[in-house]
This record gives structure tokens, sequence and C-alpha cells, in this order.
């Protein structure tokens, strides 16, 4: 297997963007999840009822209670949550050199250099 | 609060100008940011630079580049039309936009970002070809991307031409320009059937776009993005406040919504005596009885030699929009020399079937047609997945993600779209509930919602000229997503045909020429598809936008993150969303459900299946082949230590 014998490699370690982007994916999700969960329980729970009176009906600063707590807060929370993810935990990290920018052409009709990877095929 | 009403015919014009001048406006601005973006061509390599913009967006760029491409113009038009029709539910249908930019952003951004600078990658099957060292994979990847997007496409320059048609209605220099073209086409025998206006605004739309996409590249489409964006928020940011205060605050609305129910489909025959009746679709009619019977017709009445037609549309049976109407609370005028001979039919809304109020601030939602409303829990289910998951996999999003300068730019990017989509959804909705207060009886054509509602609101509050900034954004709305499309082909062709299997020492003058001829070529052709389209077209937009994530969204996950993806399990990743995916609507065909209704395994969309079929096939085929090469794993998955 490639990848025991790459981890093995005293001059190798993992790439540190990969690493932090595949936590940060893992947050993400988590996020998602959370979301999902919330959002459902309450819209399935108190967003389907069988009967309405219209006299009654429950809201909350005029949208309707269901829509309120199971859409409209979960949607603010979430932005909060965005944000300080964005600030403070995603990680800036170096995203290297573009091989691609490097193949500025000095004269229009000149040939352009392979991209690179093009040798692998 | 202002008198509720509808708009007669001088509003109507009066708009038409100010969406006339405000369309001139906005056309002069776009070329003038592609005049500038073409300067930055030079010096430069041109397919990074055409295609990608050089690999420089700044934070507002990113933000909004993806935001607008990611609205197209169904947030303003199909969206708000559903809003009208099913009421807060669509609240339920749209949440997972909560989610939606730090998912679409934050799981792939910095990674392709870092894979695509590595490998000098400019276009998504760029970085697969690298990643799984596979020409035939690439051509796979890129033939199903410009099949899916060629077929998106038509559908948004339909949308455009319809879009512009509204803006200018009925505009006197639009009007006699229409005129024109008619007669032009009378004398055509291939363009004979089509409609003028449709056909003029295609046009005027078609060549606006190609002209400026061609001319500009990338960063033209990125600047004419952020304006855009600009123009959407803008006109959701003016109406919000304008429709609250117009219905009498929104605690008045859901409590008249509260009371709500949906109008009954209707078949009536008329009649008339005039020589040359004029009977077009939304005519207002009444019975003679007292009280009167309220109805809305949804088509042009034809006329028989006796002066008699059948005509659909619907029946206006909620006791307050009646009153609304009978008490002038809305300026409603009904058609006096037409008079209703017979109501052949009029039947209730399929869900609720017993007309019980509520149905309009609770969730399914009414629907004329589905038994179980228009979001029955399971879809629910799906759809908190489809905006948010499946809009990861979308193709557009990736390129834009390609194309950031620094891991600085995309998270104050992902955290601005954040904003930005709060600002543009949930007001939305509250906007659009209000619009049933402000215009009743436009389900026959809730399609023009969005630019009526525009010309409503303004008109109330004297500051007509305003409709053409609003009216303005699902404008924009089209048109950023259509330009970032055609340049995706282009660069499809160009760049992952052409120069990677066709001709690899291509100079930089022959690429350049075939980039402006693909752009050209494609844009041509779809207009010209779009003379025609299939009238099921927007749920073939729904196709496209769920096949995509199907065929997208785990090759490119797995390729990013799992080191043990394999490029035989790319193949099964793709092939099998692919073919899960359209086998799902093929089944849906063959059992006579049409285009529209998919089969669906479990309640659960076919994007659900789809997705989760490709992530399944990928991994499992992956395990079965031998691992990728050493070097692949080292150069994608490690670094060298200092």
């Amino acid at each position: 297997m490639p990848t025991a014998a790459l981890d093995a490699d005293p001059d190798l370690e993992p790439d540190p963007l990969f690493v932090a982007s595949f936590r940060e994916a893992r947050w993400i999700l988590l996020m998602w999840v959370s979301c999902f969960v919330w959002t459902l329980t309450v819209c399935l729970n108190f967003g389907y009822p069988e009967t309405v009176d219209p006299q009654s009906f429950p809201t909350v600063l005029g949208i309707p209670a269901w829509v309120a707590w199971g859409i409209a807060f979960p949607w603010l929370i979430a932005n909060v949550v965005t944000i300080w993810f964005c600030l403070c935990v995603m990680e800036d990290a170096d995203l290297g050199d573009d091989v691609g920018a490097a193949e500025a052409a000095p004269a229009a009709d000149s040939a352009a250099a392979p991209a690179a990877g093009d040798s692998n095929v | 609060m202002f008198e509720l009403s509808l708009y007669p015919p001088t509003m109507l014009a009066a708009a038409g100008s100010s969406a006339l001048v405000t369309f001139c406006l906005y056309t002069l601005a776009v070329f003038g940011l592609a005049a500038l973006s073409s300067r930055l061509l030079k010096n430069r390599n041109f397919l990074n630079e055409y295609f990608l913009g050089s690999r420089s967006l700044g934070v507002w760029a990113l933000a909004l580049t993806f935001a607008a491409t990611s609205a197209s113009g169904g947030s303003f038009t199909g969206f708000p039309s559903l809003i009208y029709t099913h009421g807060w539910v669509l609240a339920l249908w749209i949440a997972s936009y909560m989610i939606f930019p730090i998912c679409t952003m934050g799981l792939l951004g910095k990674r392709i970002n870092q894979v695509a600078r590595k490998t000098g990658a400019i276009t998504v099957p760029d970085i697969l070809r690298d990643r799984f060292q596979s020409a035939s994979f690439a051509i796979l990847a890129t033939a199903l991307l410009v099949f899916f997007t060629c077929v998106n496409l038509v559908g948004q320059f339909k949308a455009g031409s319809m879009i512009l048609q509204t803006l200018l209605g009925e505009n006197a220099t639009y009007q006699a320009l229409r005129g024109l073209v008619g007669n032009f086409m009378q004398s055509s025998q291939i363009l004979a059937g089509l409609d003028p206006g449709y056909f003029l605004c295609l046009i005027t739309f078609g060549v606006a776009v190609i002209i400026y996409t061609t001319w500009g590249g990338f960063h033209a489409v990125v600047w004419t993005d952020v304006m855009q964006g600009v123009v959407m928020v803008l006109g959701v940011i003016i109406m919000l406040p304008l429709a609250i205060y117009q219905v009498g605050g929104l605690q008045h609305a859901t409590e008249t919504l509260a009371q709500m129910v949906p109008p009954h489909r209707a078949e009536i025959v008329i009649e008339t005596h005039l020589e040359n009746p004029d009977v077009p679709k939304g005519t207002w009619l009444q019975t003679a009885d007292s009280p009167s019977r309220i109805f809305r017709i949804g088509e042009a009445a034809a006329f028989n030699e006796a002066g008699k037609a059948t005509v659909s549309g619907i029946e206006v049976v909620d006791a307050g929009d009646q009153q609304r109407i009978r008490s002038g609370a809305v300026d409603v005028s009904f058609e006096q020399s037409v008079t209703i001979v017979d109501v052949r039919s009029s039947t209730p809304a399929a869900y609720p079937g017993d007309e019980r109020p509520g149905v309009y601030v609770t969730a399914p939602g009414p629907d004329a047609n589905k038994m179980d409303g228009m979001l029955p829990m399971s879809l629910a289910f799906s759809m908190f997945f489809y905006w948010a998951i499946s809009g990861t996999g979308q193709p557009s999003s990736m390129v834009r993600l390609m194309a950031f300068k620094d891991t600085r730019t995309l998270r104050i990017s992902i955290a601005s779209v954040a904003m930005y989509f709060s600002f543009i959804y949930f007001p939305l909705v509250v906007i659009f509930c209000c619009s049933r207060l402000l215009l009743p009886g436009m389900e026959v054509e809730s399609d023009r919602i969005m630019p009526q509602m525009a010309v409503t609101l303004t008109s109330n509050i004297g500051a007509g000229w305003l409709a053409g900034l609003l009216v303005a954004a699902p404008f924009a709305a089209v048109m950023s997503t259509v330009d970032s499309f055609l340049l995706m082909i282009s660069s499809a062709v160009v760049r992952d045909y052409y120069q990677r299997n066709v001709n690899p020492d291509a100079s930089q003058r022959t690429l350049q020429r075939m980039s402006y001829a693909c752009t050209i070529v494609v844009g041509v052709g779809v207009v010209i598809a779009a003379l025609n389209p299939p009238e099921f077209l927007q749920y073939v937009i729904v196709y496209v936008g769920s096949g995509l994530a199907a065929c997208f969204l785990a090759p490119m996950s797995l390729a990013l993150y799992w080191k043990r993806m394999t490029t035989s399990g790319a193949f099964a990743s793709m092939l099998g969303g692919f073919l899960c995916h359209l086998s799902l609507y093929v089944v849906g065909w063959y059992r006579g459900d049409g285009f529209t209704k998919p089969m669906r395994p479990f309640s659960l969309d076919p994007v659900v299946v789809g997705i989760v079929m490709s992530f399944t096939a990928g991994i499992v085929v992956s395990l079965l082949t031998p691992p990728p090469p050493k070097e692949l794993i080292e150069k994608y998955f490690y670094t060298r230590r200092n």
C-alpha cells in the first residue's frame, strides 16, 4: 500500500493544507447536519398541523411561529456560526505557486508551453 | 396604508420606459466592463486569464460572482412565483440556504484551489485529468459538462428573453420594434410561427451576452457579476419595507393569509357581441347573479363564429379576496363587453381538497395538482439536501473556487455570501407572501409576479421610475448565470478537448481565436435552440442542476480528499451517478408520468439517490482495484519536510 510507505518516509509529511481542509470539511458537514436536524425536527413537528385556527394562529414578529423557530432562528445562528468559523477557525495557508501563470506568453504567436500534468497523460 | 391596486396601462407604460432606460444604461455598463477586462488579456497567459482571471479574485469579486452565478433567473422568477402560489412553506423549501455558503465554498474551496495551482488546471476536467491521469476520463467529464450546461443555457436564454419582454411591456418603442419584427417574420418560413416579442428579446439578450462574454472573458463575467449582484440585493432591500408597509404590517399579512383559501381551477364559456373581440389572458370576469362569482381567465379567448369561447382560468373563492375586489380595495377592472354564459367546472385545489383555511401559512402548502400538497415531509428532507449538498457539486461553482487569490479571500467571501443570501432569500419569502394581498388572481400568470410586484410597490409611492431598477434584478440574475455557463462550455472545448487532445502545441494566438470563436458559436447555437424551447424546459433545468451534482460531486470530493481513489473508481463514480439519476427520470417517463415526475425511491429525490450511488460506486470500485501510484499520492497529499 503506497500510503503506508509514504507515511513512513521521514522526508515527507502530510500536506498541511490537505490536513486542515479535511478537518474543516468535517466541521462543515457537522454544521450541515445540525441545521438539518434542527430545521426538520421543528418544522416537521409544528409546521404540518392537521387543522389551523386562523383566529389564534401563532406568530413571532408576524412570521408563522414554526417558520420563526424552525427556519429564521437557525438561519440567524447559522450565519453567526459561519462568520465565526470563517474568521476564527479556518486557517490561512499558502496555496502554492500557480503553474499556469508561469506559462505567460511574451509574444502573441509563440507556442504555449504544455500545461503541468500533460506529461501524465 | 396605501390603497391596494393593480396598475393601469399608463403605469405599465411608464414602468416599461424606465425599464428600457435601465436596460440601456445597464448594457452600456456591461460593455464598459468588458472593454476594461479585455485590456487585461494582453501580456498574460491567454487561457489562464481568459477562463480563470489569472487566479486573482479578491474578496468582493469572489463573493459576488459566486453569489450571482448561484442565483440564476429562477431566484427572481420561478421562486417568487412559487411563494405566491404556495405561501410560507417556501421558507422550508429554501431553508438549506442558511448553510449553503459554508458548504458550497468551504467544503472544497481551499483544496480545489491548491490542486488547481499545483497542476496548472484551468477547468474542472483539467483537475480530474491530472488527478486520475486519464485523458478518457477528462473527455467523459467534458462531454457531460458540455451536454448539461448547453441544455441549461437554452432554458436560461428563454428566461432572459421572457424577463426582458416583461420589463419592456407596454413601452412604445419596444411595441413599434415588435411590430416591425413581426412583419419581417411573416415573410420568413422558418420564423413565421414564433412570437415576435419573444424573438426580438431573445436576439437582443443573446447578442448582448455573447459580445461581452466573448470580448472580456472571465474578468468581464466576474465584474458584471459584481454589478449584477449589487443590483439583485438592492432590489430586494428596497422591496421588503415597501411590501410590508403597503400590506399594513407583516402581522396583518400573515393573519390574513391564515384565513385564505386557494382559488378553484375553472372552465367557463363566455360570449361577446363585439366584431373583433380581444380578450387577453388575465382578463377579469364576473357572473350576472348576485353576489357574483369572480373569475380570471388564464388564456386568450378564441371566439367562434357565434361569438362564444371556452376558456380556462381560476375562480376567486376566498371571501377576503372577494370582499377586497368588490369594495375596490384592489383595483380590479371587470371586462363588461363579455358575459359568462356557463361555468362548466370549478374545481378546488387537489390540496387541500376541503378548502380549509390556513394552508398558506403551514406546510405542505396548497397545490392545484398534487394530493399531498406542495412540499410533503419526504420532499422537505430532499430539498434540504438538494440546495446545500448538490450545490457543492456544481462545476460553475468549482471554477470560481479555482480563481481566488488566497485563503483569506475565501474565508471573508464565505462570510460575505452568508450575509448576502440572508438578505436575498428569506426577504423574498416575506415580500411575495405579502404579494398575495396586493395582487389577487395572479395564479394565471404567476411567473410575472416579480415585475408586477415591483411596478405595484413603486407606483403606490409615486416612484414608478424605481421599477426599472427593481425589475433589473431578475434580468441581472439570468445574465450572471448565462455568461458564466457560456465561458465554462468554451473553456471545456478549447482547453479540455482542443489543447489537451488535438493540438497541445497550439500558439497563444490560435487558442485566442479558438476561444472567441467557440464562445460565439456556442452562444449562437443556444440562441437558435432557444427559438423553440421545449415546454417542459423548467423541469429540464432541474434535471440538469441535479444531474451535474450527481456526476461531479463525488468524483471531485474523493479526488481531493481520498488517497485511495483510483481512475476506475472515478469512472464508476461519474457514470454511476449519471446513469442512476438518468434512469430514475427514464422510469418516470416510461410509467407515463412524463419528464416532470421522476421515480422517487423511498420518496427521495433523484439527486439524493444519484449522489449516494455515485459515492458508493466510487468507493467500492476504488477498493476493488489497485491503489494509485505512489508518485501520484505523494504529489497530491504530501509535501517534503523543510
